[in-house]
Formats: structure tokens, C-alpha cells, sequence
């Protein structure tokens, strides 16, 4: 925690989709601060409503798709959860910047980069157009992209997916934002390419003085960069820990299962952990949608008691910042929880 | 050096499609032997006295007299260079009387084809802008109207209302037959007279590139780039034309492609419905007065430009989508 009031402060954000089977929420009462130049992973398993959190902090769910439905977006006094169109387009790629999982998809294949990333200079900085290229062109040498001044003049396709994502960046970063959402920004990419990616993010971090969201499957990615984690399941918060904590005494029963699952990185001699997505973990998280009285984990969770299906689990708080939604938190617990984990798996 | 690749793709295309236009004109010389009765006999009946003599000595100037083969050949020979022969009726070179009405028909398809995807990409955006809305329904509605309604019958029912009833427009011809124009007045002149043809032929279009469109935008505003451009901060009137239509588009360059060669087909029935002095209406004296040579020729232009009106799409391909490969 590099401490300080948080930058972006989301407090119990729910997002519900509209279906033909009616509205299904997403997001369910997250909790989540990400601090002055801190960076923060969220975690979880596909479909657990990280990519719709990040999407509810700028909004970007198309009205015809959902919505916002609670909570509070904390971002420099403003609440974006309720904040009109015009003034959360002056923060979208302005103050706050994104960039996504897939860049071969991101970017517009019609355009060349110049031309898509001066589109965002031009708009925030009002910049002309002799100085909005020059100011792309220094853009992509910050993300060190070889030869930046022809590379301007590209399509998408010209490049490769690790260039395609270094132009992300350089456009996420064209307006000096204060918080980088990134949204599993090395997952589409060549194992090589996602330590690069990554250490790029890191070392612009620091130059550029943001704070970063990043959402991951990757857990060997969180241990390597990020200050704080907060994990997901089925659109609730579970577990949220400075990094070093939660690998050392996972709380939640999903947490633990999550790292008692990933490979031992010192018996893997190639790309590491970095290669494993997710590891699997017994059962199914529940459909999105479907109404849980208790503990969202209760179904899959190998301690689980009737209280865990029959009432929310409260948050547990400790000293560093630390929570934990479970019944069974309690440090004496923790040797039980241990056990039947592994017994598990 | 990709220009120079499309230069030579334009090149490669336009020598492959020598042999295939002289294919064409083959079958085309092929088919028209078939149909019953020949510009000897028009000629004559028209006349009113047809003797015998009269006849074969009409058969033996037009050529009609040697057997089919020799008559074939003669024709290739004279196609290579580019000779497209005299017209039995008119007695004057085809290519004369072909480049004379030329103008006019191209002018009339391509203001057609301009309007139709005008109007159906705005019509098709809307629609999608404002999907399964009432203006969504509206214009579905009407576009499905205006796809299942005959365009002989709207061309009719066109001059009824607003030539014959209303007298509002004129019911046919290039321009007025009264007072010499000249400059502007003779461009809002045919303006003037080209309102009804285009409007009537562009209804079917409208409708298609509507529904396309409709549907290409609706895809396209689920892409990841748009989301990108939102999340840059652009607003959504910025992100409509720059980034959503201009993708959406791509369909409708192809489709539009298609139509240039069915429009040329249509102009057949549309300048004979408004008397609009092009290509069309001549193919159809032509047909009617078994001007064989005439006919060949026509079907010969006609087929060298959908050639080159093809390559010209695809070249206008190119450089919309930067993504297309050359070769
Ligand atoms: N447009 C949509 N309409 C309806 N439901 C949706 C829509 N987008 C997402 N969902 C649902 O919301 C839930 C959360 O999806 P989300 O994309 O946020 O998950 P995620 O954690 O980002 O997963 P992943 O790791 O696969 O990216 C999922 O159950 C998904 O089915
Ligand atoms: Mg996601």
C-alpha cells in the first residue's frame, strides 16, 4: 500500500445485464480501493464479473446490455456510477484508461495506429494535427515500439499481437491517466511476450505515476506485480489481502483452493506459472443470475455448513486492510479449512 | 509497394478478361441465332412489298447469306479490333450509335446507385441506431414494402401521381423538348427529368441496403473497437461515422458492386418505361428490329463494363480495407 486516500473507491457496485430471462447481476455488492500509485488485481474464475466491474467503473456497458443498479464509483469527489454522459466521457480515456484482453479485436483494423491513437490525443489534449502525430509518435516510443515514425502509418494487422498491445497501451496512456484499468492484458499473448507486456505496464507505472486495476487468471502475474489482490467468485467479493498475505494465509476456502492448485513453479522449467491459467477447482460456480441466500462458494466449498446456505457471510476485517467473506474466517478455523482443502483436491 | 502490386493486379485482370469477353460474345452470337426471324425480314415487312429479291439481296449485304460459322468468325475478327460493325437499321457504325446513348444510361444508374446507398445506409443506421424502437419499426416496414413491390408497377404508378395527376414532373425523356439549354439550366434540366426513373428504381435498392446496412452496423456495435472508442472518451455521434459505419460499410461496397451489372440489366425496362433515351431503350429497338449487329455490339459494351466496373470495385476494395491481400 503506498497509502494516501484511494484514487478510485467502488463501494457495494451491483451491475445487472438484461436478458431475455430477465436482469442477470453480474456484479454483486463489490467492495474495492485502489490507492495513489498502487496496483490492484482483481482475480477469479471466467464468468466471475471482473471484465463487467471494470467495465461499470467507465461505464461501458451499453444501456441496451445493462446497467449500473447500486453502489457508489468513487473517482476524485465524483460518483461515476451516476455521473451524466458528458462528464464521464471527459474521464474516459482522459483520467481514467483501459486497455483489453484481446488488441487484435481492440483496435480498429480500418484505421492505421496514428491515426487511433491521435484520435484520443486530439480529443482530450486539443491537440492539431501535425501536433497530435507528433506526440503519438513519442507515445510509441514510450511503449518501445521499434521504429515508431513508420509504424504511425500501420494497420492493425501490420503488427504482431505483442505490438498490437504496446499500441494499447501507448493509446491508454496518450492523456497521462491516473488509473489504468487492464483487463487480463497478456492473455491473448505469446507466453514471451505477456513478461514483456507486463514489465512494461510496471516500469510506465512508475514513470507516468498511475495506479493500476489489473484483472488476471493469472496468479503468478499477481504475486509478480500487483501491491493488493481482491479475489472474485460468482460477482461477490471473497478475499481481498495485501499480495504478500495472501499467498502466505489465504483465508477464504476459494482462495485457498486457488493456490493450493497452482504448479509449483520451481519444478516447471518453462514459461512457469505464467503458462497455467486458472487451475480447476471441483463443481461449478453458480449461473449469474440465480439468487444465492448464503455464501456463493457453498455449493463447490469443502467445509461448507448450513449456516453457509442459509446467510450471507459477513466481512471479516483485519488489521492491514485485510477481508474475508466466510462463515468460517475465524483464525481457529484455519487449520480445519486447511485440511479439508487439500482432502479436496 | 503496395500500389504498384494493385497496378499489376489491375493489369493481370484486365488481360484475363480478353478471353472471357470473347466468350461472351460467342454464346451471345450463339443465342441470338436461335431467336426466330432477322433484320431482312423486318426491313421488308415494313416496306409492305417483300419480294424474294429484295430480301436475299438485304441477307447478302448484312451477311446474313453465309453459313454461321464464317459469320462468327467474321465477327471475332472485327471484335479484336475493336470494330463493332454498322447497324442494319441505321446504317451507321454501332460503336457510333452505342457511345451516343452511353452517357445517358450511366448516368442515370449511377445517380441511382448513388442515391440507394445513400439513402439506405442512413436509413440502415437509424434503423440500427435505434433498434427494435418504433423508428426501427417504421423503417423496416417500409423497406420490406418497397423490396416485394414490382418497379415496373411503382414506375407506373409513379407517373400516374406525379406527372399525369399532379403535373409536377415529366413523365419521360432526357429533357425538354421545348427551348434550347444550355450550361446550368440544362443540368437542372435533366436533374429535372431524371427525378421520377431514379426515384422509381431506387426504391428496391433503399430497401436492401437498408436491411443490410441494419444488420452490418448492429455486428459492428458489438466489436471490441467500438468499446475502445468509447472508452477513449469519444461520444457516440464521434464513434458513428469514424469508427461503426465506416466497418459496417464493407458489405454494402460489395453488394453495391453486384448492382452496377443489375442495374445495367434494369436499364432495359426503366428507359423504356420513361422513355429515357439510353443504351436500355436501344438494346430493345434493337431486339425489335433484329439488328443482330447492333444487339452484339450492345451485349459486347455491356459486358466490357461489368468487367471494368468489377475490377473498380475491387480496387475500391483495396483501399477501404487495408486488410485484403493483393494478388
Ligand atoms: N452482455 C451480457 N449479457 C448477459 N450476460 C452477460 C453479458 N456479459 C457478461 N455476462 C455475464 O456476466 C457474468 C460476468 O461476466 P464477465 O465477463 O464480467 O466475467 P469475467 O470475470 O470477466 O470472465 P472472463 O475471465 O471469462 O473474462 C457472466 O456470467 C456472464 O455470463
Ligand atoms: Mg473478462
Amino acid at each position: 500500500m503506498t497509502g494516501g486516500d484511494p484514487i478510485l473507491d467502488i463501494r457495494g457496485l451491483a451491475t445487472e445485464f438484461h436478458t431475455s430471462r430477465g436482469p442477470v447481476r453480474a456484479v454483486d455488492g463489490i467492495d474495492l480501493s485502489v490507492g495513489p500509485g498502487e496496483t490492484v488485481a482483481l482475480v477469479g474464475e471466467s464468468g466471475c464479473g471482473k471484465t463487467t466491474t471494470a467495465f461499470s467503473v467507465l461505464r461501458l456497458i451499453p444501456r441496451h446490455r445493462g446497467r449500473v443498479v447500486a453502489g457508489e464509483i468513487r473517482f476524485d469527489r465524483l460518483d461515476l456510477a451516476t455521473l451524466d454522459e458528458r462528464s464521464l466521457r471527459r474521464i474516459r480515456g482522459n483520467r481514467i484508461a483501459m486497455i483489453f484482453q484481446d488488441p487484435a479485436s481492440a483496435l480498429n483494423p480500418l484505421m492505421t495506429v496514428g491515426a487511433q491513437i491521435a484520435e484520443a490525443v486530439r480529443l482530450h489534449r486539443g491537440l492539431g494535427r501535425a501536433a497530435a502525430r507528433a506526440e503519438t509518435e513519442a507515445l510509441l516510443r514510450a511503449v518501445r515500439i521499434p521504429e515508431p515514425r513508420r509504424r504511425l502509418d500501420e494497420f492493425p494487422h501490420q503488427l504482431s499481437g505483442g505490438m498490437r498491445q504496446r499500441v494499447m497501451i501507448a493509446l491508454a496512456l496518450s492523456c497521462r491517466p491516473r488509473l489504468l484499468i487492464a483487463d487480463e492484458p497478456t492473455t491473448a499473448l505469446d507466453v514471451t511476450v505477456q513478461a514483456q507486456i507486463l514489465a512494461l505496464i510496471e516500469e510506465l507505472k512508475q514513470e507516468f505515476g498511475m495506479s493500476v486495476l489489473l484483472i488476471t487468471h493469472d496468479l503468478a502475474v499477481v504475486a509478480e506485480v500487483a501491491d493488493r489482490v481482491a479475489v472474485m467468485y460468482a460477482g461477490r467479493k471473497v478475499e481481498e489481502a495485501p499480495v504478500s498475505r495472501l499467498f502466505a494465509a489465504p483465508r477464504h476456502p476459494y482462495t485457498r483452493a486457488l493456490l493450493a492448485s497452482i504448479p509449483d513453479p520451481d519444478a516447471d522449467t518453462g514459461g512457469g506459472a505464467a503458462a497455467q491459467p486458472l487451475p480447476e477447482i471441483p463443481g461449478r460456480v453458480q449461473p449469474a443470475g440465480s439468487r444465492i441466500e448464503g455464501c456463493a462458494f457453498a455449493e463447490r466449498c469443502a467445509i461448507a455448513a448450513d449456516i453457509c446456505r442459509q446467510a450471507a457471510p459477513p466481512e471479516a476485517l483485519s488489521g492491514d486492510g485485510a477481508a474475508v467473506f466466510c462463515h468460517h474466517a475465524a483464525p481457529e478455523d484455519a487449520g480445519q479449512i486447511a485440511a479439508a482443502v487439500e482432502g479436496r483436491l | 509497394m503496395r500500389r504498384s502490386r494493385i497496378l499489376a493486379y489491375a493489369g493481370r485482370r484486365l488481360l484475363q478478361a480478353v478471353p472471357l469477353i470473347l466468350a461472351v460474345a460467342v454464346l451471345n452470337f450463339l443465342l441470338l441465332q436461335i431467336a426466330p426471324g432477322d433484320a431482312a425480314e423486318v426491313l421488308a415487312g415494313e416496306a409492305g412489298t417483300a419480294t424474294p429479291e429484295y430480301m436475299a439481296r438485304l441477307r447478302e449485304e448484312f451477311g446474313l447469306d453465309q453459313p454461321m460459322h464464317v459469320q462468327l468468325w467474321n465477327m471475332l475478327l472485327r471484335l479484336l479490333q475493336l470494330d463493332l460493325g454498322h447497324s442494319f437499321r441505321h446504317g451507321v457504325p454501332v460503336l457510333e450509335l452505342i457511345l451516343d446513348r452511353l452517357p445517358a444510361t450511366l448516368l442515370l444508374m449511377l445517380t441511382t446507385l448513388g442515391v440507394s446507398v445513400l439513402f439506405g445506409v442512413l436509413l440502415g443506421t437509424l434503423a440500427a441506431r435505434g433498434a427494435n424502437g418504433v423508428v426501427d419499426a417504421i423503417i423496416s416496414v417500409g423497406a420490406m414494402i418497397a423490396y416485394a413491390t414490382p418497379v415496373f408497377w411503382i414506375g407506373l404508378m409513379m407517373i400516374v401521381l406525379f406527372s399525369v395527376e399532379l403535373r409536377w414532373l415529366p413523365s419521360g425523356g432526357m429533357t425538354t423538348i421545348t427551348g434550347d439549354r444550355e450550361g446550368l439550366a440544362l443540368v437542372a434540366d435533366i436533374a429535372w427529368h431524371m427525378i421520377l426513373p431514379v426515384t422509381t428504381m431506387s426504391f428496391f435498392f433503399i430497401a436492401i441496403y437498408c436491411r443490410i446496412m441494419r444488420a452490418s452496423v448492429l455486428n459492428v456495435m458489438e466489436e471490441d473497437y467500438v468499446t475502445t472508442a468509447r472508452a477513449k472518451g469519444l461520444s457516440e455521434l464521434a464513434i458513428l461515422p469514424r469508427h461503426t459505419m465506416r466497418n459496417a460499410l464493407l458489405p454494402i461496397v460489395t453488394l453495391a458492386g453486384l448492382h452496377l451489372s443489375t442495374l445495367l440489366g434494369g436499364s432495359v425496362l426503366i428507359e423504356t418505361v420513361f422513355a429515357w433515351p439510353g443504351l436500355g431503350r436501344l438494346t430493345f429497338d434493337a431486339v425489335f428490329q433484329r439488328d443482330l449487329n447492333l444487339l452484339l455490339g450492345i451485349l459486347f459494351v455491356c459486358s466490357v463494363l461489368v468487367v471494368l466496373m468489377n475490377l473498380l470495385v475491387d480496387l475500391l476494395y483495396f483501399w477501404i480495407d487495408p486488410r485484403i491481400e493483393v494478388d
